[in-house]
């Protein structure tokens, strides 16, 4: 599997959202390529840092008025 | 008496989260967040008779936001400037469940780039999966798009998030806390 191909599904691959033979391809690449390991990290980091930074808390409470 | 007012009660304690991320986020102003969110549960409470069960009442709600903010918004584009850690005032997010201590520079950044440095499109898609975390069918239903497309703009979305935050954006920002990277985004 090519470097894009992998980086293109990494949001299924840590969703756990993808079959056995393409997770076992990823596994494979991952284990010889060092570039799309670190992606993966950052990737995984990121997922994980946008979900508990960027929410915010409405300012009030809305109803009809 | 009593029964809309009710229903329009709950509906909107449980969701008004959700609408207001997805109006803060593609206003990019408090201020009219705040309209877009209220505008979106008046016209939903108007409408109430249109809601179909089988949608879902939060992809029900989150298009009408979409809808009512590009019905208002078409075209107009804005222009960020660098601003300075001191002059923002970060949202309330103390909200959040996931106890990950984030430095403020970090977090300011993360705002940032979510507000101005993602393509609209994507800045949609974010919110709506990482932020409001609907599920891949209700994002499809929202934007009226397959759920196949979903997955692929989503994935590219986050990267194209994370390669923003890792090249451009924060090794920078976290100097002086200024945006090096103005940019005009369409909205
Ligand atoms: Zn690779």
């Amino acid at each position: 599997m090519k470097c894009t191909k992998v980086l293109s599904l990494f949001s299924r691959y840590l969703e756990n959202d993808i079959d056995e033979l393409t997770r076992k391809k990823i596994d494979q690449h991952l284990m010889q390529c060092v570039s799309c390991g670190n992606e993966l990290l950052m990737f995984s980091n990121f997922m994980r840092i946008i979900k508990s930074a960027a929410k915010i808390k409405p300012p009030k409470e809305y109803g009809p008025h | 008496m009593g029964g809309p007012a009710i229903v329009w009660e709950e509906m909107v304690k449980s969701h008004q989260h959700y609408v207001y991320n997805l109006a803060y986020y593609l206003s990019q102003d408090p201020h009219e967040a705040d309209d877009l969110t209220q505008e979106t549960f008046l016209k939903a409470f108007e409408h109430l008779e249109d809601f179909r069960q089988e949608a879902g009442l939060r992809t029900w709600l989150c298009s009408i936001a979409l809808n009512t903010f590009k019905a208002s918004r078409r075209r107009k584009r804005i222009k960020h400037q660098s601003m300075c850690l001191e002059k923002i005032t970060l949202p309330d997010s103390s909200f959040n469940t996931e106890r990950i201590v984030i430095r403020k520079e970090l977090q300011w950044c993360i705002h940032h780039v979510l507000q101005y440095h993602v393509s609209r499109e994507q800045k949609i898609i974010l919110v709506l999966r990482d932020l409001n975390e609907m599920s891949y069918k209700e994002i499809a239903s929202v934007l009226g798009i397959s759920v196949s497309a979903v997955k692929s703009r989503v994935n590219r979305a986050r990267m194209a998030f994370k390669n923003h935050l890792v090249k451009s954006g924060c090794a920078k920002l976290m100097k002086d806390f200024t945006c090096y990277c103005e940019g005009v985004l369409e909205v």
